[in-house]
């Protein structure tokens, strides 16, 4: 068996000519009918964010007690998209895992746009979006500033950061890319926007040795920022005193889920990316199944912590605890939301545990979209179900979606795909300075055995 | 104003202003100058700068070039406008211009050209007066604000209310601003059509109908001595061409029949509380001052083995009000009330060596066949105990020690059982002690049972050619009756009304009448208590006081009786309505005395000698206004003592379990007058917690043995008549009980656009009053198959073994009043490591000390009776918005307190909770102002802040609305603006789906101008103007009325000393009529707060958990009743946990 990032024989050239070919010509038909859907969902996303402009959140589902439902629901499931990227390219790359070079730039192009749609959604959730810079520590007249022991103002930071970057992070590796493109582009025009992207690339000794250290740099800052950014996020429920939401256990747990939720989401894209793009040669089966083989170890964390979670609650014989874990989530109204979570994220990752589902593009394909599924729920019943039953019975409540509410959701996804689609035609969706590395590497290697 | 010392002035040049630096160098300065040293260095400065020699700066040794330069330069170094600051300005300009392009408001404000005497701009004026919203004359202070009422209080000074009010009383407030009253003065009826008729061609018209026949005048229940003479001149006037009748909805008729005398219930006199099937509290026949003295009935009194406090057992088939509280709810098929009144009676009469009539015995007799009566009716037993033998026993053992009881069965008519209860009364010496006949108002004209159907009946059929019907509405109270049906066929029918009722839809003539907020008029609420009635605000449309409009008809018609004419004086042109502009009815015009001359006459005349002060008339008016009550001393009219009635044959009970209709009146609505009430429509049922909707009350042995669930919608048919109606399952209802409330289903438009919000197809306000009629017929339920979402304000009904409200035994309390508290988790969090509250088992360390105040409040659970006066309170005070029907659904309420509600009861063998036998505790939840606030370490804007007096509060203008802090708000008390709420009268469900509304939104830029809009004048009005009005997007809450306590701090300062306790108090402790909640300063050691927070059965709501340490202290609800094996055995905490929500 061969490593992954055994590359198949070709010169760099081919490699070349197969990476940046989407640039150059025409998309196909599928590309197109999946852009237009994508855009048509996307458009619901700003109709509902227009509605909800003129006549205020409670267009939207939440209600008292369930403050936060829909909208921080899929705000962390973004994050957890987000997180999963960095994971690959940054964290990867310390651990000089070279199999990741067939991926990376897809998955950190998938962090990219998953972290503005996440941010997106903080922003509309509130009552007032029209003040939300208020959430930012900035000067002004009246000494006003965030209060920092919310740790809402924390998870500015920490998008903020984080966002800016795993921007950066992936922009500076797409710098040597750019210049590629920009020399083999023959259109003027093409030639132009990539010569200002590629920022005056040249390929020096002294362009590379930047370069390197940057990019090393950048990799050592966003592996901390991409564990603290999930982090914060799961600080965020286990400041409150909300069953469900308060318990130490969640850091590490939300930093597994995400990682879960985002390969899957990248599993979800790279394989009708490789083929719509004919890079099957590059993103092979095999990097799919070693990125199958880390979804079921943090599959497992997972699956580990709802465990702990229900022994906890029934260990503490709080009432309060045990109401929320042992009572409601599994037989309550929403225990079909609960269910469908187990199901997709501990029952069907088990397949994973035969190489064949693992190297069976369909079955791998359709495992990923149920965990996605599955994460979907996890955050749901962690943010919604533990509030809708808070301590108070007499407040308990109930949640439901409205319409406007459906249309942020499939929005989302719609403006995720949307930027999705535009990327792999604007960018080399795989890095091909680093797998010339490879190539060159390689022949060295063999020069080596030829001469040895 | 200090005067300045003037001799400097002298000294200075007569120029020392001037407008900028321009002015200033061009104008040589002077040695006075204060900016000359300045000035001096600047120029010497820029001197150097530029190489001009000290003489070179005068204009002639110098170009006008540099001249210029110079001015430029030594401008840019001298106070006044620079660059910069006129950047700033321009700015600045820009920013406010664009701020000003909002539409403005077309009307102007115009200031006082002369300001009253004594009115000082933003200081609120109280006005005492009487109001009847709520059925009964109930004394009140009036809130008001430059002449608009904001708010209505109890009076203190009344010693019936004794400044506490119950919520539709406090609710009439948006009766007086309703904008579906009558806006433009009589009408005239030609068909369907409703025309305006003037004032004096109404007088002329109906003055030639009352002269030409014989009158029907209708009215309500009439008492005070100005509204009692009134009557007594019009039919001494008339003669015998006048028929009176009072229609009273809630009169105690039965009671007027059975003693021949009205009697008052004096429940505060009474140890005991014996109740067969009526409800004290929510009943609709009783009033404020009733649940005043029912809370002094049930307040603990006492400590240690004197602890004790009033008992109630109640007998009855649904789950009343009173049952809700009762200390011993024994459930009883209704038709079996009567044996069981009768079975207590027969104990009772044995042991007094008294004999029961011989109907009774004999149905006693064939009821018990061979076993105890309370096994054959099928009653549980209490521990052990026969419940029949122990309500007797009880009643007994109270008459024994010398004190009193009270047997009561509400307005009930049923023969059997109200003789058994007037006998027992008798029996137990309560005749003229808590069955009070001296305390009924000496100058009541009570409703007599029929008279009023007679009356119209005498009408239709032609015998009165004219009906007069003032302020009552018996199109609608008898509809579905052959009466209501007669009103059509009257001569001529007038109808005195403040909008167009069922009754009034049929009249001929309709003149508007007054809200009480508006008008003249005196009360005697309780015999000796005169209460007057002053309005608190100009009549806000053209229309007059019934009362007036009836010395208008008596003129007009001739009968020129000297106190209802006065000479004829002009009208005042000023006096144009503000909406119609039309000139308003003026009784001195029309040579008519007005309402308020004959209400003062006959209070100086026939009051001020009663009152036995020598004062001239004057003074004692001003004084009687300021007050609103007067005591006096009035002449007792004993009760004559009971002789039991022949009574005709028992009926036989119908088999057990068979169904049965009660129709009830509506524990928030009453009679239905108001049901246009937004605030009340909000209001949540104090059993069901339902609003907006009317519902079928359903046994849960019933639902699951028909099949039914809650929200089903089943029709209901009962003796031909079939309504459909949404299914409530309420625990505690005996099998074969439904129970429906009446007060819902006025005709469309009828009551005005909010009640019809529940007409059919969008709402389930159905009007049950026909039912009645015919309840004793067997009802028949159907599926339709159909649901229907009731909104119900709270989420679920049980404790689910939290401990959260908290009860004990009075045994058991009296033993170790602590012991509760301790099974708790809370003793370790009592004592502390370190003494202090909390102790060291925080990480944060002893709580904070505050200085000054520390507000505090405490909540009687043992006294609440549910009632939502507070909610009303709370509302009005605090401007809380109304949402409507279907954001209730959703969850969304903005009411800043509510009433918890929870059911406990044992488990069965299964471990399922039994769903009859049940106990119920009412919890009021506001913020509880934790000390370690949840919510305020979340927000990230600041916007939920705590102050130094313990107040946590909300800076709406810096929520941006995340809703984390409600997120992590354990008591759930903070509410979200989802919509721009106040913009809506009625919620926005008035105003379409959230699409149309944001079409709507578009398209007016934000300000729609829907029916349902609040903005719909007057509605505007209502608001109190020191609250601010939320916007949308931002979150509120209780901040224990903060107005209140800075107002306080304000006066504080001003004065030097600190407040007295009681010197300030929140809406809802001011109101609550049991007095269940006290507020008060924590720091003031005699506060009454404090009292109440050091007895030992208190505890703070969810603080061992969660370290939240709140001002919020609640007693525990002390049942008094034998305690159970189960309780007596519950030593450790672990068993009190086991036991669940049961102590």
């Amino acid at each position: 068996m061969s490593a992954p990032h055994d590359l198949p024989p070709l010169t760099a050239k081919q490699l070349t000519d197969d990476v940046t070919a989407p640039l150059f010509k025409l998309p196909n038909l599928i590309w197109f009918h999946g852009f237009g859907l994508a855009q048509m969902l996307a458009v619901l996303l700003f109709v509902a964010i227009g509605c909800y402009c003129v006549e205020g959140y409670g267009i939207f589902g939440t209600n008292q007690p369930v403050n936060w439902g829909n909208d921080i629901t899929t705000y962390i499931f973004w994050i957890g998209i987000a997180v999963a990227g960095t994971l690959v390219s940054a964290i990867l790359f310390l651990f000089r895992q070279k199999w990741r070079t067939a991926i990376n730039r897809s998955t950190e192009g998938m962090t990219v746009m998953a972290i503005q749609i996440a941010g997106l959604f903080p922003l509309i959730h509130t009552g007032r979006p029209w003040v939300d810079f208020w959430l930012m520590p900035y000067p002004n007249d009246r000494y006003l500033w965030p209060n920092f022991k919310s740790p809402i103002v924390w998870d500015v930071f920490a998008l903020t950061a984080y966002a800016l970057c795993s921007i950066i992070f992936w922009y500076l590796g797409l710098v040597p890319d750019f210049a590629t493109v920009r020399d083999r582009a023959t259109r003027p025009w093409q030639r132009r926007i990539y010569s200002v992207l590629a920022m005056g690339w040249r390929g020096r000794a002294e362009d590379w040795n930047h370069f390197e250290r940057a990019y090393a740099q950048f990799a050592w800052i966003s592996t901390p920022l991409v564990l603290g950014m999930h982090s914060t996020i799961a600080i965020l429920a286990a400041v409150g005193k909300v069953s469900g939401w308060h318990t130490t256990i969640f850091a590490p747990y939300f930093v597994s889920g995400a990682i879960f939720g985002g390969l899957a989401m990248a599993i979800v894209l790279l394989v009708p990316m490789r083929s719509m793009l004919k890079l099957e040669r590059y993103i092979t089966v095999d990097h799919l199944e070693r990125l199958a083989k880390v979804m079921l170890a943090t599959g497992l964390l997972v699956a580990y912590v709802y465990v702990m979670e229900f022994f906890a609650a029934w260990y503490t014989e709080s009432p309060y605890e045990k109401h929320q874990f042992l009572v409601f989530r599994p037989t309550g109204e929403w225990a079909w939301g609960f269910w469908t979570m187990m199901t997709c994220n501990v029952a069907i990752p088990q397949l994973l545990w035969i190489k064949a589902v693992r190297r069976n593009l369909v079955a791998l394909f359709l495992i990923a979209i149920a965990v996605n599924v599955g994460m979907w729920f996890e955050r749901f019943v962690i943010i919604a179900l533990s509030v809708m039953h808070d301590a108070l019975p007499s407040t308990w409540g109930h949640y439901a979606f409205t319409g406007f509410d459906w249309m942020i959701l499939a929005g989302s996804f719609g403006l995720f795909f949307t930027m999705i689609l535009v990327f792999v035609r604007v960018a080399p969706v795989v890095s091909i300075a680093e797998l010339k590395a490879l190539l060159l590497r390689r022949s060295h290697r063999k020069e080596e055995a030829d001469h040895g | 104003m200090t005067s300045m010392p003037d001799a400097p002035h002298t000294t200075r040049p007569a120029k020392t202003t001037w407008r900028d630096a321009a002015e200033l160098t061009a104008s040589a300065p002077g040695a006075g100058d204060e900016f000359a040293p300045e000035v001096a260095r600047a120029l010497a400065t820029l001197r150097r700068q530029h190489g001009l020699s000290e003489a070179s700066c005068q204009s002639d040794g110098n170009t006008p070039d540099e001249l210029a330069r110079l001015r430029g330069d030594l401008q840019e170094m001298l106070p006044g406008v620079k660059r910069r600051g006129f950047m700033q300005l321009t700015g600045a300009a820009a920013v406010f211009a664009l701020a000003g392009c909002y539409k403005q408001h077309p009307d102007t404000i115009v200031p006082y050209a002369q300001q009253p005497e004594g009115t000082a701009l933003g200081k609120a004026v109280y006005y005492s007066s009487t109001l009847r919203d709520s059925g009964k004359p109930v004394a009140v202070m009036v809130k008001t604000y430059d002449g608009r009422p904001i708010k209505i209080e109890g009076n203190p000074d009344s010693p019936l209310g004794r400044g506490r009010c119950d919520a539709r009383t406090q609710a009439a407030l948006l009766n007086l601003y309703d904008p579906d009253r009558i806006q433009d003065g009589a009408q005239r009826r030609d068909g369907a059509t409703l025309s305006p008729i003037a004032w004096a061609d109404l007088d002329k018209a109906v003055g030639a109908a009352l002269a030409s026949g014989n009158v029907g005048l209708l009215t309500g229940p009439i008492d005070g001595p100005a509204r009692r003479q009134l009557i007594n001149e019009l039919t001494s006037a008339f003669g015998a061409r006048l028929q009176h009748a009072v229609l009273d909805p809630s009169a105690d008729t039965s009671r007027l029949a059975d003693r021949g005398q009205d009697v008052v219930y004096r429940i505060d006199k009474a140890a005991l509380l014996v109740s067969l099937g009526g409800d004290f509290l929510g009943g609709g026949s009783t009033g404020l001052t009733e649940a005043v003295e029912f809370g002094d009935f049930r307040r603990l009194r006492g400590t240690g083995d004197s602890a004790d406090l009033g008992q109630v057992v109640v007998f009855e088939g649904p789950l009343s009000q009173l049952g809700a509280v009762a200390d011993v709810r024994v459930r009883v098929a209704p038709d079996r009330l009567a044996l069981v009144a009768w079975g207590i009676a027969e104990v009772v009469a044995k042991a007094l060596g008294q004999t029961l009539p011989e109907a009774a015995r004999t149905a006693l007799d064939a009821a018990r066949g061979a076993k105890p009566l309370f096994e054959a009716l099928g009653l549980r037993d209490i521990e052990g105990v026969d419940p029949i033998a122990f309500a007797a026993g009880r009643l007994l053992a109270v008459k024994k020690s010398g004190k009193n009881s009270l047997v009561y069965d509400g307005p009930a008519t049923n023969a059997h059982l109200g003789a058994a209860v007037n006998l027992l009364n008798s029996l137990l010496g309560n005749d003229g002690v808590t069955v009070d006949g001296a305390a009924v108002a000496a100058t009541a004209i009570a409703a007599t049972p029929g008279a009023a159907a007679a009356l119209i009946a005498r009408a239709a059929s032609g015998e009165l050619a004219t009906l007069i019907v003032v302020d009552v509405n018996p199109a609608f109270l008898f509809a579905g009756s052959p009466t209501a049906k007669a009103l059509a066929a009257v001569k001529t029918l007038i109808v005195l009304a403040d909008r167009v009722t069922e009754t009034a839809a049929l009249a001929h003539y309709i003149a508007p009448t007054l809200h009480g907020l508006e008008s003249w008029g005196d009360a005697e609420a309780r015999a000796g208590v005169l209460s007057l009635q002053q309005p608190a605000i100009q009549p806000l449309w053209d229309a007059r006081a019934a009362e007036e409009s009836l010395l208008a008809f008596a003129v007009a018609a001739g009968v020129k009786t000297a106190s209802f004419v006065q000479p004829v004086v002009a009208t005042d042109p000023k006096q144009v309505a503000v909406v119609s502009r039309r000139p308003l009815w003026q009784a001195a015009a029309a040579g008519v005395q007005s309402w308020q001359n004959y209400v003062r006459a006959v209070w100086l005349g026939s009051v001020k000698p009663l009152a036995k002060v020598v004062v001239d008339d004057r003074t004692f008016w001003n004084a009687a206004l300021a007050r609103g009550v007067v005591v006096v001393s009035v002449d007792a009219k004993a009760l004559p003592a009971y002789a039991p009635p022949e009574l005709p044959a028992f009926p036989l009970p119908r088999p057990a379990g068979a169904l049965q209709l009660v129709v009830s009146p509506s524990r928030v609505f009453g009679d239905g007058t108001w049901l246009n009430n937004a605030w009340l429509q909000e209001t949540s049922d104090p059993v069901a917690k339902i609003t907006w909707d009317n519902w079928l009350a359903l046994s849960p042995a019933d639902a699951q043995r028909l099949g039914f669930a809650e929200n089903d919608v089943a029709k209901l048919t009962i003796g031909g008549i079939a309504v459909k109606l949404p299914v409530h399952v309420q625990e505690g209802q005996h099998p074969g009980v439904l129970q429906t409330f009446s007060g819902w289903g006025r005709a469309k438009d009828r009551a005005g656009a909010v009640a019809n919000l529940g007409l059919e197809g969008m709402g389930y306000s159905v009007d049950v009053r026909p039912l009645a009629a015919v309840a004793d017929q067997a009802p028949t339920l159907e599926h339709t198959g159909e649901t229907w979402q009731l909104a119900c304000t709270q989420g679920h009904q049980r404790m689910e073994g939290r401990d959260i409200a908290r009860e004990d035994v009075l045994e058991l309390h009296r033993s170790d009043p602590g012991a509760r508290r301790r099974r708790g988790a809370d003793e370790l969090w009592d004592k502390g490591v370190d003494g202090k509250e909390g102790g060291r088992l925080s990480v944060f360390g002893s709580s904070h000390e505050y200085v000054g105040h520390k507000w505090g409040m405490a909540v009687d659970l043992t006294t609440c009776t549910g009632c939502q006066a507070c909610v009303v309170a709370c509302t009005a005070e605090n401007n809380v918005p109304v949402v409507g029907r279907d954001e209730v659904r959703k969850g969304r309420e903005m009411h800043w307190i509510r009433i918890d509600r929870y059911y406990t009861s044992t488990a069965d063998a299964t471990g399922r909770p039994d769903l009859l036998d049940v106990e119920v505790v009412h919890q009021p939840v506001m913020c509880q102002q934790c000390g370690q606030a949840p919510c305020e370490e979340v927000c990230p804007a600041m916007a939920t802040v705590h102050n130094d007096e313990g107040i946590n509060h909300m800076v709406y203008n810096r929520c941006i609305g995340t809703r984390y802090c409600s997120n992590n708000c354990p008591y759930k008390v903070r509410r979200f603006n989802w919509y721009e709420y106040s913009k809506y009268r009625a919620g926005p469900i008035g105003s379409g789906s959230p699409l149309v509304r944001i079409a709507k939104n578009i398209q007016t830029s934000g300000a729609t101008s829907s029916q349902a809009e609040l903005s719909q004048a007057p509605l505007q009005m209502l608001l109190n103007p020191e609250v601010t009005v939320r916007s949308r997007g931002v979150m509120e809450k209780c901040n224990f009325c903060l107005q209140r306590t800075r107002e306080i701090r304000e006066t504080e300062k001003a004065s030097g000393s600190r407040a007295k306790d009681g010197a300030v108090t929140t809406a809802c402790a001011q109101t609550c009529p049991t007095q269940a909640i006290t507020f008060g300063d924590l720091n003031d050691p005699n506060a009454q707060v404090n009292a109440a927070i050091a007895q030992a059965h208190g505890w703070k709501l969810l603080d061992a958990e969660l370290n939240t340490r709140p001002a919020v202290t609640y007693l525990a609800k002390i049942r008094n009743r034998p305690a159970t094996a189960e309780e007596r055995g519950i030593e450790s905490p672990a068993a009190a946990h086991a036991a669940g929500g049961k102590p």
